[in-house]
């Protein structure tokens, strides 16, 4: 089936499967989108962060069972997203009630933090992640923010075991704590 | 539970409710469990901040890639009305030899795995490589992705391998490439036929040409569908 394939795409950081899944419904959206008081900048903006949402959810498995349309599970959240933005501009009273259809939707609040300032703390994280070599970004990146468990991380970067991924995690992590502590490297 | 098990059960939003009171308890008795909490939190930050950002640029990528393709295909349109305009026997031999059909159909393969991120400060061997295939500076490329390739072996980074070949004139270099590092498995199966397509029809060998878009149409992608079969129509 091809909603299936294409949310497994997703889970598997599938570029065609973002780019599939992004192309097909853009310009729908954005005819869509024309109902309401925005921008077409804005409208193309909101169905990015709506794509981007959607990856996320599936990533988490929140999409394997989806009984509605890619098509219709996405428009929801642009939806939402375009009435978030019109609150925030006072132009809308929120009439709809989305609290239930996006209790689960945690990834949100990252997506607006993310584009919010950052702080200098923040900033130094960043750096420290630079310096610290893809390897070790990687299996950070897979344990701490997607969520992976170890036998995955096993798979996923090749190592011969969970105890040597363990071992390298811990060290990696040691590592990253003495960047971000000792900042004055140059 | 482990210690480390539960940071990242709080970190995804998904602990249960004993893991939360669990949770609560350590912040309380460990200090330095609860002093390396805002570290994590930074962490996690600091990756959602880059996948938000590099996935952002990766969808305007691929609605510029779109529109390229729609421009290109209109640019092809206009080209063959006017060599028809023209209904010169010269024109029309010469579209058909091999050199013009290849120039006329290559496009190198558009990045899409690595987006180039602007002012991005995490350089990776993977970002050096897109970087430079960006920017046309292919014999760069080929170096960044070999240090890839030797690392594991990726269909998609081959791919783009073959490409940088194919556009410095390492023809050869990118069927072994094509041949060699792309299964049938591969997701981009249809891509590799497409190229080793492209690759014979530059070394004037229209027979083999022919045969790898018989294999690209038998597949189940729609990749290059439409320019596979008009370009076997003019091989035959």
């Amino acid at each position: 089936m091809k909603k299936q394939r294409l949310i497994t795409g997703l889970k598997e950081d599938r570029p065609e499967a973002l780019r599939d899944i992004y192309l097909a419904h853009r310009k729908a959206f954005l005819r869509y989108a024309k109902k309401y008081p925005i921008t077409t900048s804005m409208a193309e903006d909101v169905y990015q962060d709506a794509i981007i949402i959607l990856r996320d959810n599936a990533r988490q498995g929140k999409l394997d069972n989806l009984k509605s349309e890619l098509r219709t599970y996405l428009f929801s959240i642009g939806k939402y997203l375009i009435y978030s933005q019109l609150r925030a501009q006072q132009k809308v009273h929120l009439v709809e009630d989305f609290s239930e259809m996006y209790q689960e939707q945690t990834l949100m609040t990252d997506i607006v933090e993310a584009t919010m300032h950052t702080d200098e703390q923040r900033d130094q994280m960043q750096l420290a992640l630079e310096k610290l070599g893809g390897k070790c970004r990687e299996i950070l990146y897979l344990f701490y923010y997607r969520g992976f468990s170890l036998e995955e991380i096993v798979e996923k970067l090749d190592y011969s075991n969970k105890d040597v991924a363990k071992s390298q995690k811990s060290r990696c992590l040691k590592s990253l704590k003495t960047l971000v502590q000792s900042p004055s490297y140059g | 539970m482990d210690k480390d098990l539960l940071i990242q059960k709080y970190l995804k939003g998904t602990l249960s409710e004993s893991e939360e009171l669990l949770f609560q308890e350590y912040l309380e008795k460990d200090p330095s469990f609860a002093k390396d909490i805002p570290f994590y939190e930074g962490l996690h930050y600091a990756f959602a901040k880059a996948d938000y950002e590099q996935t952002k640029s990766q969808l305007q990528s691929f609605y510029k890639e779109e529109k390229q393709s729609v421009w290109r295909k209109w640019s092809i349109a206009a080209t063959i009305l006017v060599l028809m305009g023209l209904g010169s026997l010269w024109f029309l031999n010469t579209i058909n030899s091999t050199e013009t059909l290849y120039a006329h159909y290559f496009e190198p393969y558009k990045n899409v795995v690595q987006p180039t991120v602007r002012g991005e400060t995490i350089k990776t061997t993977k970002v050096l490589a897109f970087m430079a295939y960006d920017d046309g500076d292919y014999d760069t490329a080929i170096v960044h992705i070999n240090e890839l390739l030797e690392d594991k072996p990726e269909a998609i980074l081959a791919l783009y391998k073959a490409n940088a070949q194919l556009q410095i004139d390492q023809t050869e270099a990118a069927i072994e490439t094509l041949k060699s590092q792309i299964k049938k498995t591969d997701t981009i199966y249809a891509e590799a036929q497409w190229y080793l397509a492209l690759s014979y029809l530059k070394l004037d060998n229209k027979e083999a040409a022919k045969s790898y878009l018989n294999t690209l149409l038998q597949t189940n992608s729609s990749f290059k569908n439409k320019d596979a079969t008009a370009l076997l129509k003019s091989l035959e």
